[in-house]
């Protein structure tokens, strides 16, 4: 029980206060501006966040990434253009509910969807961290290293019909890990000889190349386009009340979304994938799945929603990120020392139940910010492309130069947004990069420590955790090429 | 749910390629991959430290040889399979090609300015960079109206402003800063 006081004061600090404001109103603002998204921003204001107080970066980051993508429904449903990645399946739904006149019943059903999700997965996260404070001290480094090979194969798997292309760029995201001086022996590796090789390529430097300079030179490069949002007209409070008339669908899309939210390298769009299936094949009227749906629209966003809490608990218990935006935030802990995984559980306990509740007042303040400026963000969504890649090019440099006031850095970071705007121009998948570098690390790392235990490679499974992810490997591997098989059978045959 | 799929799949969230328009572009960037992957591959043994007594899996240049197989394989894959996908529509799909690799190298402009801007920082100082490089860029890029080109200011000085003065964030002070008079220079030199 005083742990939980001990966290309700953390969060009680006038600074953590400000970071948790700031972070969530801000991420609904960058959420409703379609071309901005909350890795951008989070890329920027990543290594701002370094000089902060690690709950204070975390809120802040926390805020961005658990209000950005109920901002993101916005333009979704009024202009059929999502705010962020992961809303595109709520333009299925919600865009046609506004054509049809029905934009606030749809925006409020989107808010009260999202805040069900998350309050549900909060929630899930609360009850199972007691679970977790006692499994996670079993994981060693056998085990780390078989939870990242996991995270390494479901990243590659999810990326489903570009499987061959995550696989290669999660391996180039590995090798850009390797270049440098090694920390176990401290020889050069594909240095070519330059002394600004030595230190490797750092990652916030490349995530910042790679999502915020690519997202930029793609606005700057675009055709300008006009967006003219519909108004909006009636009470929130009656769509946001109607979710609970769907709750069984609202609790189902949250519970895929706490579950795959888990899995490293999984994420909201498997989760809002299986939800919309569902909800479909259990709804009295499937006909209307695609052409306004208010079920469709509630299976998305719940699901969408439920993850960010979810996806915190490989990171805080193993240390291992699922998805970008937490291998982002997995440097704000590493630059304070604060080394997640199964110590984190016994040391700062405390600190874990801040997280949390900071995510649960998250949700609060952005439902409550929402009730009061949702006509005034509507405007937000007008804001113009080139005016977008302008500021978001001058807001990278406070990220890339502020790092270490390295030249070099900006031209690698430049070199980076080049690549990065190319994989979005032939619309490959950029998060493996990144999650190759910080998986490749943790790999490299605890396959050496756990080499020094190690006889036979069997031993790498002799123990129950280590067996079990093994077999989830071995399982992930085997469906995936049982449905291809299974797909390429029904080609043929039609 | 079809419609939007087919939208998703014909054009990204900025409706600016096609899956048609990409094929060749995509060939060409995953032979670029296939060639860098063999060739790093070949320059292991010359990038890596060999120490001798120490198991071949401990080595410094093992995990490079595993991931760069594993590079090899997938992108070899990768690109077999993409040159057996493509189509006949060669006269066509050469034109895109073309006009891909172009837009990548509109990429490489804003690139530039980019160092560019970093450049001008330590010299000219943070705000006068920043108000410089929003004003330029926001007029290289078609803004014209001195309302628009305004706000871009407004937004740069906020910027310098909000990360340098309030948040304190380290950014180089410029040379220039030295030449102004006493009282501006101290508060230049500290916030601006």
């Amino acid at each position: 029980m005083n742990v939980i006081f001990d966290a309700l004061a953390n969060l009680m600090a006038l600074d953590v206060l400000i970071a948790l404001l700031v972070g969530a109103i801000g991420g609904v603002l960058i959420g409703a501006i379609p071309g901005v998204g909350p890795a951008v921003a989070i890329a920027i204001l990543l290594p701002v966040t370094f000089q902060f107080e690690p709950l204070v970066g975390l809120t802040l980051l926390l805020g961005i990434y658990g209000s950005s993508m109920i901002g993101g429904a916005i333009p979704a449903i009024l202009i059929n253009t999502p705010g962020t990645a992961v809303n595109a399946l709520t333009t299925y739904d919600g865009y046609p509910m506004a054509r049809r006149g029905e934009a606030k019943r749809a925006v409020s059903l989107a808010f009260g969807a999202s805040f069900y999700g998350a309050v549900f997965s909060i929630l899930c996260l609360l009850f199972l961290s007691p679970v977790l404070a006692k499994v996670a001290p079993h994981f060693g480094s056998r085990e780390i290293f078989m939870a990242a090979f996991l995270g390494v194969v479901c990243v590659v798997l999810a990326h489903r019909n570009q499987t061959v292309v995550a696989a290669i760029l999660l391996t180039v995201g590995m090798f850009l890990n390797s270049v440098g001086i090694e920390a176990v022996r401290y020889s050069k590796r594909f240095t070519f000889g330059q002394g600004w090789l030595n230190s490797g390529f750092d990652l916030i430097v490349v995530i910042l190349g790679l999502f915020a300079l690519s997202q930029a030179f793609l606005l700057l490069v675009s055709t300008e386009r006009q967006r003219k949002p519909p108004a909006l007209t009636g009470s929130l409070l009656t769509g946001f009340m109607e979710v609970f008339r769907h709750k069984r669908i609202a609790t189902v899309s949250s519970f895929f979304g706490v579950v795959l939210g888990i899995i490293p390298g999984v994420g909201e769009f498997t989760a809002q994938f299986f939800s919309y299936a569902y909800a479909q094949k259990t709804s009295k009227k499937p006909e209307l799945f695609g052409s306004g749906s208010p079920e469709g629209l509630v299976a998305s966003e719940s699901a969408n929603n439920a993850v960010p809490a979810a996806a915190m608990i490989p990171l805080l218990a193993l240390g291992i990120p699922g998805e970008a935006l937490t291998a982002m935030m997995l440097s704000v802990f590493y630059v304070h020392g604060v080394i997640p995984g199964p110590a984190l559980f016994e040391t700062r306990p405390d600190f874990i139940y801040s997280l949390f509740f900071s995510l649960m007042a998250i949700n609060v303040v952005v439902i409550a910010f929402l009730f009061f400026a949702t006509n005034l963000l509507v405007q937000v969504v007008r804001i113009n492309e080139r005016f977008l890649g302008v500021a978001i090019l001058t807001l990278s440099m406070v990220g890339v130069y502020s790092l270490r006031n390295n030249l070099m850095d900006c031209a690698v970071a430049a070199s980076f947004g080049v690549v990065g705007y190319i994989l979005r121009r032939l619309n490959w998948p950029i998060v493996p990069v990144i999650l190759g570098m910080v998986l490749g690390r943790i790999m490299d790392e605890k396959f050496r420590t756990a080499m020094a235990r190690v006889e036979t490679p069997l031993d790498f499974i002799n123990r129950p955790i280590s067996a079990i992810l093994f077999a989830m490997i071995v399982v992930a591997l085997v469906l995936h090429f049982y449905t291809l098989f299974r797909d390429s059978r029904k080609t043929r045959k039609e | 749910m079809s419609s939007s799929q087919d939208d998703s799949d014909h054009h990204d969230s900025l409706g600016i390629r096609n899956r048609v328009r990409s094929e060749l572009p995509a060939l060409f960037f995953l032979a670029l991959i296939t060639v860098a992957a063999y060739g790093l591959l070949v320059l292991v043994p010359s990038q890596t430290r060999w120490f001798p007594r120490v198991h071949f899996y401990l080595q410094p240049g093992f995990q490079a040889y595993v991931i760069l197989v594993t590079m090899a394989f997938f992108a070899s894959i990768a690109l077999l399979r993409e040159i057996m996908r493509l189509r006949l529509r060669k006269s066509r799909q050469t034109i895109f090609l073309w006009l891909e690799i172009l837009d990548w190298l509109r990429s490489i402009e804003y690139a530039l300015w980019f160092v560019a801007y970093a450049v001008t920082i330590p010299v000219l100082g943070y705000l006068p960079a920043t108000l410089g490089f929003m004003l330029l860029l926001g007029a290289r890029v078609g803004i014209r109206s001195a309302r628009k080109l305004a706000v871009l200011a407004l937004i740069g000085l906020t910027i310098v402003l909000f990360f340098r003065g309030l948040l304190t964030v380290k950014m180089p002070a410029g040379q220039y800063y030295e030449f102004l008079p006493e009282p501006l220079r101290g508060f230049a030199l500290m916030a601006l």
